[in-house]
């Protein structure tokens, strides 16, 4: 009996909401494709013409444009070439925030499209080809024809979206401040303050058709460390009068190894250590002073990171410690993990089943890559998930990966990628996480 | 050895001659004499092993081997303390003229092992060892260093007028370790005073080798055979279902870190040109079930040194290994080492002066690398000055189906060694006794 009646107000729950949802999703999905051909000619626009992190001024400047002519409230440059535009309906309603990374890499395209780049920049003082090796032209391309759909139906719409164009995904050059963070620091999660963010990321090695995501750690969060084990130098040819720290290196390092292999509740997270760079010595016969590894740790829970630094301090220093050395630890958070939010990862799921359905979408294992999107996720709930562009029957294991001369993605991902975040945003709109 | 070129051979002879003016050493007729009766008193010294071997007795229970040496010293009226440190005997023969007091070591206990081959004096012994029942077998040769020592006493009881000094001859039990819980051997024997009254100025032993060839003398300056530590390391961990190692502190992986840290004590951190050193870890016990971590982890190892400061220093060095790895994962290791024995060190100024005696003894003279085995003759060299030599017995003509390695069932030794051996105590005795006179 209770039962029962639960069931029937959930159905007339659902009915109510998705009454209004299903017309306007239906009408929103029908302007998707409408915008096909546009987001297509967009991409291969910013494809032609890719640029660098933090040196996205021409990208920066035509997606600005392009906003202010939709009418919306536009704030730009932010964080260098960023751009940041504001969709007020001026109805009570939640500040949601989608966003799109722009910038490309330092990467000597390699095929033979019409819209291939040919592009040249400099990188650390070596000049090079700049590729959208990465798919960030389409995460540009996809997020502008949101912004058009939504502007253009903002009568059915409540509360207010955020437009986030964010340069230097990929990372600043040495000595600049960039990407997300940057955002952060210049106040984009605030004024309005954003309730919840979303964001995307194309996928050359998933298949056309699929979106995946994983409900929290989704991308790893990676954190630099280095090790400098000082010992005494001697003459190779007699060790016992050197502390060796080549020999306390490799037991340092095989150290490190048992912190994940016998530490570390894997059935949890899975995690990495990985060295590597080693350096130490500049003769054959000369034992050094000293030897400097260095190496990227990947978590996928932070209390899970936080252990795993003070282990690898402690194994480090101990085995120095051992063999009559010292270890210096020096560990620098990189990228935080891309964390996706548990309640409103569950809430979000069903609008991605709307926009390609529920067959295609996949709940996938952790990946140890890093995404600087996990920085809005330190502040605020937010989802991020992946659009499969990999063309059908491709050999998945001879598909170019990301970051690579040969990479190419299907451009029929795009409506993929814009049904979902028009779903998910409608969805959210509708039903807010509070 | 033997292929010295000729002008070198000459010149090693020149050598010895001004060596033998300077510092004394009995006449050539006396010598002449001493070799003559060593030769004459191979059956005997023959028969005298056999004896032993058919009748092997374990450490601290050489009763009726003790009882026999005992006896046979007193029937050469000589002055015999019995029993000394359980089952030893220690006879005191003093000279017609006064001079020092030489000391000659054998070593009189058997070994746990069950004999294996058709000799007629094959020993049938079955004894009880902790608790077990085993075969007793002379499988180091202890019994053919108490009959040279007899054979020496034989000797220099019957040319006692010649004798410049005091000589003390010592059979000592429980060579090979008392049993547990029991003293015994080299250290319960100067416990009970066997280096005083007369105190004595120098000792000197040998021990006969199976591989080496024969009628060999092997020996070197300094540390021969090793000092011998015993090492116990247990690692605490925390337990836990081996499918969730993240919940334990695993002892067994940090053990393994533990033994190969100990492994660069030997090859990074000590000076092995100045001596080897050996980190053996011989047991290793943890756990009870494969997917059990356990709490704890025991290991056993034994320590061999030359350097009584390298010793000291391997020490230091094990427990600092150890304890700081055991830190790096979270675990704690507590170390404990015995200092068992000590090194078999021959006094480099004594050796010097009796390499030349050796030399007349045998043509085939090797110095000897080190050799990590130990002997507990050591314990009476921290006390006086000791040398101590190896006589070669590899038995070439014996048709043996393993090789005669000591401590084995297949032991074997060739007993014409025995002669060479009874040449080297009596000369070292009595050059000794003569370079101290002059």
């Amino acid at each position: 009996m209770k039962k029962i009646l639960l069931f029937i107000f959930l159905f007339l729950a659902v009915t109510s909401y998705s009454q209004v949802n299903t017309k306007l999703q239906t009408k929103l999905n029908q302007q998707a494709k409408e915008t096909e051909s546009k987001m297509i000619e967009w991409r291969r626009h910013f494809h032609e013409f890719p640029e660098l992190s933090n040196r996205e001024a021409n990208t920066g400047k035509y997606i600005a444009d392009f906003l202010k002519s939709l009418g919306l409230e536009v704030q730009y440059p932010v964080a260098k070439t960023g751009v940041v535009a504001l969709l007020k309906t001026n109805k009570p309603g939640p500040v949601i925030a989608l966003r799109a990374d722009i910038d490309a890499l330092p990467v000597i395209e390699r095929n033979s499209l019409p819209f291939m780049s040919k592009v040249k920049a400099t990188y650390n003082g070596v000049e090079t080809g700049v590729m959208h090796a990465c798919g960030h032209d389409s995460h540009i391309a996809i997020l502008m024809a949101v912004a058009e759909i939504l502007t253009k139906n903002k009568a059915d719409l409540k509360g207010t979206i955020k437009f986030i164009f964010q340069p230097a995904e990929e990372g600043a050059p040495a000595g600049e401040e960039g990407g997300a963070a940057l955002m952060i620091k210049e106040g984009v999660l605030e004024n309005p303050k954003v309730e919840a963010i979303f964001g995307l990321h194309i996928a050359s090695m998933n298949p056309l058709g699929t979106i995946n995501y994983k409900p929290g750690g989704y991308f790893a969060a990676s954190d630099n460390f280095s090790i400098k084990v000082k010992g005494k130098q001697a003459h190779g040819a007699y060790p016992w009068s050197s502390v060796d720290p080549i020999v306390v290196s490799s037991q340092i390092i095989l150290g490190l190894q048992t912190i994940i292999s016998r530490q570390t509740e894997l059935t949890k997270e899975p995690a990495v250590i990985t060295v590597g760079l080693i350096k130490a010595g500049i003769r054959e016969n000369i034992i050094p002073e000293e030897a400097y590894f260095a190496g990227t740790i990947r978590t996928l829970d932070v209390a899970m990171q936080d252990k795993i630094h003070e282990k690898i301090k402690l194994t480090a220093t101990r085995i120095a410690e051992s063999a009559g050395a010292t270890a210096e630890v020096t560990i620098k958070r990189f990228v935080p993990v891309t964390y996706n939010d548990l309640e409103l990862t569950s809430k979000t799921v069903a609008s991605l089943n709307k926009a390609v359905g529920a067959e295609n979408v996949f709940n996938v294992h952790a990946i140890t890559g890093g995404e600087d999107f996990s920085y809005y996720q330190q502040k605020t709930p937010g989802f991020f998930f992946q659009v499969g562009a990999m063309p059908p029957d491709t050999d998945p294991e001879k598909v170019p990966s990301h970051h690579t001369p040969d990479f190419f993605i299907d451009e029929r991902a795009f409506i993929n990628g814009l049904k979902a975040m028009l779903n998910i945003t409608v969805d959210y709109m509708y039903s807010p996480a509070k | 050895m033997t292929n010295d070129f000729p002008m070198k051979r000459l010149s090693l002879l020149l050598l010895n001659l001004i060596t033998l003016t300077c510092l004394g050493q009995m006449d050539a007729k006396l010598q002449l004499k001493i070799y003559q009766q060593a030769k004459d008193l191979e059956p005997k010294l023959i028969e005298w092993r056999r004896n032993f071997h058919q009748h092997p007795e374990l450490s601290n229970r050489e009763f009726k081997t003790g009882k026999l040496i005992a006896e046979y010293l007193k029937s050469l009226g000589m002055e015999v303390q019995y029993p000394v440190a359980k089952t030893g005997v220690v006879g005191i023969l003093k000279g017609g003229k006064p001079g020092p007091v030489v000391a000659l070591r054998a070593d009189m206990d058997g070994l746990p092992v069950n004999e294996r081959n058709s000799l007629p004096f094959m020993s049938k012994e079955i004894s009880t060892l902790a608790g077990m029942e085993t075969g007793v077998m002379h499988a180091c040769g202890h019994d053919a260093h108490m009959s040279m020592l007899m054979g020496v006493a034989d000797i220099l009881v019957r040319n006692k007028s010649e004798l410049r000094g005091t000589v003390k001859f010592i059979f000592q039990p429980s060579e090979e370790g008392a049993p547990a819980g029991e003293e015994g051997g080299a250290a319960l024997m100067i416990k009970e005073g066997v280096l005083d009254n007369p105190r004595v100025d120098v000792i000197f032993g040998l021990h006969i080798q199976s591989l080496l060839p024969l009628g060999q003398l092997a020996y070197r300056s300094e540390g021969l055979m090793a000092s011998v530590d015993g090492l116990n390391i247990k690692v605490s961990g925390v337990g836990a279902h081996g499918a969730t190692p993240w919940d334990s502190v695993d002892p067994i992986v940090v053990s393994g870190q533990i033994i190969e840290g100990l492994q660069t004590i030997v090859s990074r951190q000590t000076e092995l040109t100045k001596a080897p050193a050996v980190i053996t870890i011989g047991s290793l016990h943890g756990g009870i079930r494969r997917n059990i971590i356990p709490e704890e982890v025991n290991m056993e190892g034994t320590i061999r040194t030359f350097d009584a400061e390298m010793q000291k220093k391997v020490h230091e060095k094990i427990k600092l290994t150890a304890t700081k790895i055991a830190e790096a994962s979270g675990a704690t290791a507590t170390v404990d080492i015995q200092i068992m024995y000590p090194v078999t060190y021959n006094d480099p100024v004594l050796t010097a002066k009796m390499a030349p005696s050796l030399s007349k003894v045998s043509n085939d003279i090797k110095i000897t690398a080190p050799v990590t085995m130990a002997e507990d003759f050591s314990f009476f060299q921290q006390k006086v000055p000791g040398l101590f030599i190896f006589l070669g017995a590899y038995p070439a003509d014996m048709k043996l189906a393993k090789r005669p390695v000591h401590h084995t069932a297949d032991f074997m030794i060739d007993e014409r060694a025995f002669i060479t051996g009874v040449k080297a105590l009596a000369t070292l005795t009595l050059d000794y006794m003569y370079q101290k006179q002059k």
